[in-house]
Parts: structure tokens; C-alpha cells; sequence
């Protein structure tokens, strides 16, 4: 350790080890939300972004991951807003993983799923993608939504519900 | 079952190849604006300068681009900026009434008003045109004097003397 390091106070949040370890992952988080890699590719980016610039304010140096998950969760509900504020009056947007191109990637199984993904509350969609795609536990969940575990149980318990229903409507 | 369906929907879309994620870039300029309306500031300042210190001897009528058009026998003084990018001009808290103090002085002057940074920023925005409307903000307007001069008065005295007052950016006849 130079006489720098020691003078200098150390960085509470390592960012660049968190962006090592969970970029990818946040990208693939962002791309279920958003449908396009480019557009999840930013939205990531910004969060990291704004971590990096905040990184000396954070209460909870430990929670930093939470932090940029809720940040990727908030980047991607702006692009949501954004996109629906522009077609309002045009034609729905057909994001590239729901598109046909990307069809003939997925089984009719899987389509029908994503499909009745899409078609749920912005807030049961993210709690069951934080669940089922990145298996994070309630708790965890909770942070990244920024809503109590009670609502998060119960959002899943709703959303599951509600896409069964629209599964077995479509069966 | 349906938890397994969606975890196998969700896996297999965002089966996205890593080597096709871009790497970090540079994050985008933040307050984009405020980068631009600096330059614009120290234009407007080194233009006011210029025009104080190219001003023939005699003082001759001038006007600045995105102001009001003087009125004859008016005096235009215009203070210097807090902070001020010009270092020759070095606002103080009493710059104001020093000035006003001064003008009281001179038997010329049959009166005077003071145009703060709002009030010159409306004017402003009466003549400018363009991109200039929309880098120039409030904060970049020099707060001024308009002095009118009693009828018939010389007012080139008046505008030599205001500008050894500290504070005062340029004095120049309307």
C-alpha cells in the first residue's frame, strides 16, 4: 500500500468489480424488460453509469447491487414510458425478441409465455422476471423494486395467477 | 409447471451471445446545455470588452447585438458580472449603489435606472434570434444602467468618468 492509498480514502463500492461479475447479466435482466439488446445495452450502461458518480453517497456500500438493479429497473420503465408516449397514436411497438425474426429462435411454448409476459402489469412482470430469470429471493426483490416482501410475495402470487390464466385461455 | 415454463421462456430469451455486448463507452455529457451557455457568456463579456475598449476616443453611439435600441442622449453602463470571466473586471457587493452614488455627481444627468439581469434577459429575448435564445440564460446578462442625459447635455465627460468606477464593465453613449 503506497503513502496515497493510505492518505486517500478507499472507494466504499468497487463498480468496476460489480460490472465484471453482473453486466451481462444485467443486460439479459434489461432485454426481458425492454426487448431489444441495444436499448438494454444503454439502459445498463447509464446505470452503471450513475452508480460509479454515486458511489461515495451510498449509505450501504453492501446494497450497491441492489442499487444498480433498481437503477436497471428504472432505466427500463423509462424506455417503456418513453416508447409508449410515442406510439400512442402509432402503431404498437414490436420489439426485436417478440418479433418474427426472433420467433423462429423460440419454441410456440416459449412464445406463448413471453407473450403473456409482456401482457401483464408492469409490476408483476418485473417481480416474476427477478424471480424466475435472475432468481433473486424476495428480499432481494424487494430492494430492486423498491416495495415491502409482503407485495413482492403477492405480486408473484397475482402475476403467476394471471399467466396461467392467460396460458391456459390460449391452450 | 408454470414457474418451469417461465423460467425456461425467459432463459432462452435473453440467450444473448456476450462477445455481441458492447463494451462501456464514455458516458454522455451531462447538462449539455450549461457547457454550451458558458461559451456564450464569454463571448457576450469579451464582446462588451471589445466594444469598451475599441470604442473611438470620442465615445460614438453603439449598440450590442440582442438588446434594445438606445434611446438618443442615454448613457448605457453596464457592470461587471459576478463571478466575471474578464479578469481586468472585478465585481463587489457595493458596485451598484458606488455607481449610483456617482451618477448622482454628475450635473448632466437628469436621471437614471437600473436594469437587473431579468429585465435586460427580456430584452434580450425581444431581439435574439436563433440559437442564441437558447444557450443564453439569465445568469449570462449583465446587469446595467440607463442614464438620460438633460437636453443638450455633453455626455462624454460622464461616460469617461464612469468608467474609472470600479465595477463598471463599459460606459458608452446610446
Amino acid at each position: 500500500m503506497t503513502e496515497i492509498d493510505v492518505l486517500l480514502p478507499a472507494d466504499p463500492v468497487d463498480v468496476a468489480k460489480l460490472f465484471a461479475e453482473h453486466h451481462l447479466g444485467l443486460v439479459r435482466l434489461a432485454l426481458l424488460m425492454v426487448g431489444d439488446q441495444a436499448t438494454a445495452e444503454d439502459v445498463v450502461q447509464e446505470a452503471f453509469a450513475r452508480t460509479h458518480v454515486g458511489r461515495r453517497r451510498l449509505r450501504d456500500p453492501d446494497r450497491a447491487l441492489a442499487y444498480i438493479r433498481s437503477a436497471v429497473l428504472n432505466g427500463c420503465r423509462s424506455v417503456l414510458r418513453r416508447r409508449s408516449v410515442v406510439f400512442r397514436r402509432a402503431e404498437p411497438y414490436e420489439p426485436p425478441i417478440w418479433s418474427a425474426e426472433s420467433a423462429v429462435m423460440l419454441s410456440e411454448d416459449r412464445r406463448e409465455v413471453l407473450a403473456g409476459l409482456r401482457d401483464l402489469p408492469r409490476r408483476q412482470r418485473e417481480a416474476l422476471v427477478l424471480r424466475y430469470y435472475l432468481d433473486l429471493s424476495v428480499g432481494e426483490i424487494a430492494d430492486a423494486m423498491r416495495i415491502s416482501g409482503s407485495s413482492v410475495r403477492s405480486t408473484i402470487s397475482r402475476g403467476l395467477a394471471a399467466l396461467g390464466r392467460r396460458l391456459g385461455a390460449e391452450s | 409447471m408454470i414457474e418451469q415454463r417461465l423460467r425456461d421462456a425467459l432463459g432462452a430469451a435473453a440467450d444473448i451471445d456476450p462477445a455481441t455486448v458492447r463494451p462501456l463507452r464514455a458516458a454522455p455529457r451531462r447538462h449539455r446545455m450549461r457547457y454550451v451557455a458558458i461559451p456564450a457568456a464569454l463571448v457576450a463579456a469579451v464582446a462588451i470588452f471589445a466594444a469598451a475598449r475599441l470604442l473611438p476616443a470620442q465615445e460614438q453611439p453603439m449598440t450590442f447585438v440582442g438588446m434594445s435600441a438606445p434611446e438618443p442622449g442615454e448613457i448605457r453602463v453596464f457592470l461587471c458580472r459576478k463571478p466575471d470571466t474578464l479578469p481586468a473586471c472585478r465585481h463587489t457587493a457595493g458596485d451598484r449603489a458606488r455607481i449610483a452614488a456617482k451618477l448622482d455627481t454628475f450635473p448632466q444627468v437628469a436621471g437614471y435606472r437600473f436594469i437587473d439581469q431579468a429585465e435586460a434577459y427580456r430584452m434580450f429575448l425581444r431581439y435574439a434570434k436563433g440559437e442564441l435564445r437558447d444557450v443564453v440564460r439569465v445568469s449570462d446578462m449583465p446587469e446595467s444602467f440607463r442614464v438620460r442625459l438633460k437636453l443638450g447635455a455633453d455626455g462624454t465627460p460622464v461616460v469617461r468618468a464612469l468608467r474609472e468606477v470600479p465595477g463598471v464593465l463599459l460606459a458608452a453613449l446610446g
